[in-house]
């Protein structure tokens, strides 16, 4: 499958989120490949995502939760901007094999190649937002389920290093017309990161400035 | 021959130091409050604080979220980014000690959690709960609780109006020397928090976070 193909998918199912779900009950799913023909269909209309986000971070073992908020923006074919707004600004743009990031203090510009670490977090993250990570057998084993109402995929790392950080990954895809959920990140101890995607905007012009490192 | 020399360099060197501490100050006849913890800004009735963070070592710079809790017996710090990953988790207790719970293995350098570990420690608990607290007077009045722990002595210049710690300063033989400023407007709890060391590149900046505005609408 054509790279960028996959990727618009993958973010047109990210980002067409449906809010907040419903507990379901889940069970195999039944046609996989049927589910990924669908996901690459939808993509190739795709041309821009706009949409807002709240991420939950919820430490378990405290009962605590962290909420943060913010917006979104994709446009084909490799730019990302992240804008968290609460609870303070702070802006990750992804572009051109940079990511650039800035507070209201601190501006810094990496070269997304020249660390390891980074390189992982950065496979990872783009991997769950632009959806590589369903294709990715050789470091996760995937397991896909089906509700009433949504598909749901788990991905749960083959590598015991891996998963000391990250114990798996949930994503929901809404069944009616495949947009993702929502995301679920499960660490290895108990705590989670759960991000749900709202009002998105499908095609909408983006300036490309949006994705401007200033 | 060379021992000793050293020892007498060493000799002069802590002197030096402690000389130009106590220079502008006297012993007080104030009493010294009898919970050490009235002193410190971090109080166990708060449900949580949580600051917007920057840590810089040496080259490398952090920033996220730095979380602290209250718990009966002790404090837990979460150390997390924007995004959301968790950078470390650790415990500290009242008597200095501290449980690193976890942390991600690019961050975990032994030398950086002690260093980490004993700063957010002193920013927690100000005054030691070991030892004796001496109570000292500035010349211009304001007033200086000095205690000891086994890192070295602490000396807390106290505000008069909040009876909080304003600025704590720790000398030891052989650890670094540290500085830890706290700000606050309203006075009841620390707006910002300011960590940095005299000899070592680390230094960690905080801003209190309001976040009445961040709870998701049910």
């Amino acid at each position: 499958m054509n790279k960028y193909k996959l990727h618009t998918i993958c973010l047109i199912l990210l980002f067409s989120a449906s809010g907040l779900k419903a507990q379901e009950i889940f069970r195999p799913m039944s046609d996989i490949s049927g589910f990924r023909t669908k996901l690459e269909s939808m993509s190739k209309s795709t041309q821009s995502i706009a949409c807002d986000f709240v991420q939950e971070k919820n430490l378990v073992v405290l009962s605590e939760k962290i909420i943060s908020k913010g917006v979104f923006f994709f446009r084909k074919e490799d730019n990302i901007r992240w804008e968290y707004t609460q609870p303070y600004r702070y802006l990750i743009i992804i572009s051109k094999g940079q990511l650039f990031t800035r507070d209201d203090k601190n501006q810094k510009l990496y070269d997304i190649e020249s660390n390891k670490m980074f390189q992982e977090m950065n496979r990872f993250i783009s991997g769950c937002i632009q959806g590589d990570i369903l294709k990715n057998d050789k470091d996760y084993a995937t397991e896909y389920f089906e509700g009433k109402t949504e598909y749901l995929v788990e991905l749960v790392p083959r590598e015991e290093k891996m998963r000391q950080m990250l114990n798996e990954v949930q994503i929901w895809f809404d069944k009616s017309d495949l947009t993702v959920s929502g995301l679920k990140m499960v660490e290895s101890g108990e705590d989670y990161t759960k991000i749900d995607f709202t009002n998105k905007k499908l095609n909408t012009e983006i300036p490309l400035e949006k994705f401007s490192f200033k | 021959m060379k021992n000793l020399a050293l020892s007498s360099i060493i000799i002069l060197l802590l002197s030096g130091c402690s000389l130009s501490l106590f220079n502008n100050f006297q012993p007080s006849s104030l009493p010294a409050a009898s919970d050490k913890d009235s002193y410190s800004w971090f109080r166990k009735d708060a449900g949580r604080y949580l600051f917007q963070s920057s840590i810089d070592v040496y080259k490398n710079n952090f920033s996220g979220l730095l979380f602290v809790k209250p718990l009966e017996e002790s404090y837990r710090i979460l150390f997390i980014t924007e995004t959301g990953i968790k950078i470390f988790d650790m415990e500290f207790f009242k008597d200095g000690d501290y449980k690193l719970h976890y942390c991600l293995e690019e961050f975990n350098r032994k030398s950086i959690i002690k260093t980490l570990g004993n700063d957010l420690s002193l920013m927690l608990y100000s005054i030691s709960e070991n030892g004796k607290v001496k109570m000292m007077q500035e010349i211009d009045g304001r007033l200086i609780v000095k205690s000891k722990d086994r890192n070295g002595t602490r000396y807390c210049t106290i505000n008069e109006k909040t009876n909080k710690v304003d600025d704590l300063i720790r000398t030891g033989t052989l650890s670094n020397k540290v500085n830890i400023s706290f700000f606050s407007i309203a006075g009841r709890q620390p707006d910002s928090i300011r960590i940095s060391h005299y000899n070592l590149k680390l230094k960690i900046n905080l801003t209190k976070l309001d976040e009445i505005a961040t709870e998701i609408p049910k």
